[in-house]
């Protein structure tokens, strides 16, 4: 009846609202709750670990307990509370780190094993009657051989979590960002034009977006700096006074060079001038004298005036292959006469001497590897190197020498000496042989004296 | 027989009508679409009647104005008499409001004040962690993100020692009962095991992926259990250095870790706003706590009762560590972002944030007796206001707090304080703090 009127009533009916045996024992969870501190002690681990999981969520898990029983006392575990605890919980761990510290392969004896994993399987042929068995045995393993598969991964937390349903308002009540706050804040992800190892196709905005030559506007206060137009002003500026100084220069240099060639024209007219007069003076001396002279020299220039302008209008008829014969013959550089007339030859090359070694590799070769070489040629010419310690006939003091000589040869006892060609090369005295010694005690000084 | 039977279900629907009626009626919004509906469903009768209904409950006056409570609604069940019978009385008697009111009448405990009675400089970095010596109170141990160790005279505060070998910084020290050995956990992956006889580092304990944030030695087992970045907690065998056992399950790197003697034996919180209770015999988690819903930094036992306390940004609670039930939401919602935490024999739970206040709780209650900044040092920066780490002595008299202005502060009671001359905030609940 009264449940009808209420808003409540109309609600869907809560969760739990079905009454069962459980739901029984729910609803007395708080005394419970109260009481395991007490009764803990017939529990076993398992029953306390476990007794809340999967019940639900009951709205005593929201509830401090402290607010109903503001005096509930939660003692410190009991000295045989944790004398049990660490009894069972140092067995499991004495049991892992057993298992941890033994050295992998020596725990189990390798026979035993494989004979445990030795397996028959037999069955019929084809024909049928006869009994095919396979014998399935483990291939023996070193122990001490590296693991085939790398794990790279972390293994997955076990999946047995408990119930743990979430306890807290999801829903925040801080302020939420709007939009532009959030679009303030995004940072556009790295995107490189350039590398992309793994392939992926980037769109063209965002290529775009990276680029830094695009995202001017999206920055905003990034216009061109003043200075920039100030600075290209300035150099507009600097470079028209630069030229107009070039200008400035150049035309003083120009009036300057003006100024020294009217100088010297003048100079050279005061010159002649003087040098007029001069005549003048020295014609008005012998005025008479010479006067049929200078008519003569008049008249004569005046006729060689005549003639190179009537060599002028000629060439100015001619054509330009003429005209430029002309022009060099003017300069005594046509020479065409001449050669037809065998007056010119071209000039004689072979007069002009080269250093071989521009030519021959070897000789290059030799000017390179020959640093330590200090003369360019040998001293002596080949062919006198063998004759150089050669007793020579023609320039031998006396002739008794030549005489002992040929008789060692015709003996024949120092062959060596006849046979060498070569500076001495001095070698310690032998002195098992005294014999030779004695007879060669002569020529033994005369090689060193030589 | 028949008639027994009929009795029970009445009184079972009644009694699931009034739970309804009491603990989720007055506590829900209605979603508006669904309002809509069951207003479409009434007659024009009714609604007038609830109009009325409406119109005389505001003349009333109502003194609980957050949520309302009908009294008279719980007569009107016939059947209320059979649901005391089958349920008893106490548990009917669960209305928000009636625990309220049970709640106001509390008189929370009251404690001295605290104030600041020294000042310690010598590290030249966060100081990261501080342990009190176990055994006989005479020092404490600080580590820092000048990745050394030091340890101090309590009594005085000089300087004892300086241990180095870490390479980055020191996050968690753990000092044992039973062995002269201190551990400490690093940023560099390592756990050290430090020798107090020889004052020298004689074991590493190598194996974590990444940065150690935590360590705690097992008060009886000789193992010690470490969690870091990598979201695993590490069971270590001390004598052979060797990793008995992997909790893995955290989603999110874990801040601290606490041994205890008893199951659960080890407990972890985490980035991912939970707290694990771990059966380290099946190397699984036996309970997840889901009830904070931010990064749970912090971890503290209480020495004197079987319980702890978490802290998140805002809201600490403490839990029965037997099944993981909730005991109290302390008044924290506006204390930010909290550090660490410590509980002293005396029921004072002391929490220091990250913007350098020290907050003073009563553990049975949740009443925030004392809020205090903390004394900033000349040249130290505002920024550098923020208490990293804090730790009751063994007496529970003296609190030692180490903060990111690298200096450590010893913070003592108010001598010859009585409730009459410092009454502390003042011990005002609210509904809303039944958070959720």
């Amino acid at each position: 009846m009264s449940s009808s009127k209420s808003i409540s009533a109309l609600l869907p009916p809560p969760r739990h609202s079905q009454i069962s045996s459980s739901n029984i024992s729910i609803s007395n969870e708080v005394q419970k709750l109260v009481d395991v501190t007490a009764t803990s002690d017939d529990h076993s681990d398992e029953d306390q670990l476990s007794g809340n999981e999967n019940k639900g969520v009951t709205f005593e898990n929201f509830l401090p307990l402290r607010n109903h029983h503001p005096n509930l006392e939660l003692p410190m575990p009991t000295d045989h509370e944790v004398r049990t605890s660490y009894e069972r919980t140092k067995a499991v761990l004495d049991k892992v780190l057993s298992q941890k510290i033994s050295p992998r392969g020596t725990s189990i004896p390798q026979g035993a094993k494989q004979k445990a994993n030795v397996k028959t399987i037999e069955y019929q042929g084809h024909g049928g009657g006869k009994t095919k068995s396979i014998q399935i045995v483990d291939k023996q393993l070193d122990p001490l051989q590296p693991r085939t598969f790398k794990l790279k991964k972390m293994v997955a937390p076990p999946p047995d979590e408990p119930f743990a349903p979430v306890l807290h308002k999801t829903d925040d009540s801080s302020p939420q960002l709007s939009k532009e706050t959030r679009d303030q804040w995004n940072i556009p992800s790295a995107i490189s034009n350039w590398k992309n190892p793994n392939g992926y196709a980037i769109s063209l905005d965002r290529r775009v977006a990276s680029d830094g030559r695009y995202n001017k506007g999206l920055s905003g206060n990034q216009d061109i700096s003043e200075k920039f137009a100030s600075l290209s002003e300035a150099l507009d500026v600097a470079e028209k006074k630069a030229r107009e100084e070039v200008m400035l220069r150049a035309d003083a240099k120009r009036m300057l060079a003006e100024q020294d060639a009217r100088e010297k024209e003048e100079k050279l007219r005061l010159l002649a001038l003087r040098a007029r007069e001069e005549r003048r003076r020295q014609v008005s001396r012998s005025a008479d004298a010479e006067s049929n002279e200078a008519s003569l020299a008049k008249e004569t220039a005046k006729r060689e005036q005549r003639r190179q302008l009537e060599k002028d209008v000629r060439n100015s008829k001619l054509n330009t292959a003429d005209r430029l014969r002309a022009l060099a013959a003017k300069q005594n550089r046509e020479i065409s006469d001449k050669v037809i007339l065998g007056a010119a030859k071209a000039s004689d090359t072979s007069g002009i001497q080269y250093d071989s070694r521009l030519f021959s590799r070897a000789a290059s070769e030799n000017a390179l590897g020959g640093e330590n070489r200090v003369y360019d040629n040998p001293l002596f010419v080949q062919e006198g190197i063998n004759t150089i310690y050669r007793p020579n006939v023609m320039h031998s003091a006396s002739g008794n020498e030549m005489v002992d000589s040929t008789l060692q040869s015709l003996s024949g006892e120092s062959s060596g000496k006849r046979s060498r060609e070569g500076p001495v090369e001095f070698t310690g005295a032998e002195r098992e042989q005294p014999s030779v010694e004695r007879n060669d005690d002569g020529s033994a000084k005369k090689h060193r004296a030589t | 027989m028949s008639q027994v039977s009929i009795d029970l279900d009445d009184a079972r629907r009644a009694y699931v009508n009034s739970l309804w009626e009491k603990r989720f009626k007055n506590l829900t919004v209605v979603p508006r679409n669904i309002e809509e509906q069951i207003n479409e469903k009434k007659t024009v009768i009714q609604r007038h009647q609830e109009l009325q209904a409406s119109v005389t409950h505001t003349g009333a006056a109502q003194q609980n104005a957050l949520v309302k409570f009908n009294a008279e609604e719980t007569n009107n069940f016939a059947s209320s008499g059979a649901v005391d019978r089958w349920y008893g009385k106490q548990d009917l008697a669960h209305s928000v409001v009636e625990r309220h009111q049970q709640r106001l009448a509390l008189q929370p405990a009251w404690h001295a004040p605290w104030k600041l009675m020294r000042v310690i400089s010598g590290h030249n970095g966060w100081v990261r962690c501080v342990c009190v010596d176990p055994v006989d109170n005479e020092w404490f141990v600080t580590g820092s993100n000048d990745s050394t160790i030091k340890i101090w005279d309590l009594a005085t505060g000089r300087l004892k020692l300086t241990l180095m070998g870490h390479v980055m910084t020191v996050r968690s020290l753990a000092i044992s009962t039973r062995n002269p050995y201190m551990f400490s956990a690093s940023e560099d992956k390592m756990v050290k095991c430090w020798d107090l006889e020889k004052n020298a580092a004689i074991k590493d304990f190598h194996g974590h992926f990444s940065g150690v944030n935590s360590v705690d030695v097992h008060p009886t087992l000789d193992i010690i259990a470490s969690a870091g970045r990598d979201s695993v907690v590490r069971l270590w065998d001390i004598r052979t250095r060797q990793p008995v056992m992997t909790l893995a399950g955290h989603k999110g790197s874990i801040n601290q870790v606490k041994c205890f003697p008893v199951d659960p034996q080890i407990v972890s919180c985490s980035v991912d706003a939970t707290l694990r209770m771990w059966d380290i015999r099946a190397g699984k988690s036996s309970k997840i706590l889901t009830h904070h819903s931010k990064n749970v930094r912090s971890l503290a036992a209480h020495p004197a009762e079987f319980s702890l306390a978490s802290a998140s940004t805002g809201d600490v609670r403490s839990w029965r560590c037997q099944d993981g039930q909730l005991l109290t939401n302390f008044h924290s919602e506006d204390l930010g972002i909290i550090n660490c935490l410590s509980v002293n024999q005396d029921g004072v739970l002391f929490a220091g944030t990250d913007d350098g206040r020290l907050a003073f709780f009563d553990y049975k209650t949740g009443h925030n007796y004392q809020q205090l900044p903390t004394t900033t040092i000349t040249g130290s920066l505002e920024s550098e206001r923020g208490i990293l780490s804090g730790s009751f002595d063994q007496t529970g008299l003296r609190l030692i707090t180490g903060e990111s202005d690298k200096s450590i502060k010893i913070w003592k009671q108010v001598d010859n304080s009585s409730p009459e001359q410092h009454p502390g905030l003042p011990w005002d609940p609210q509904i809303g703090s039944q958070r959720f």
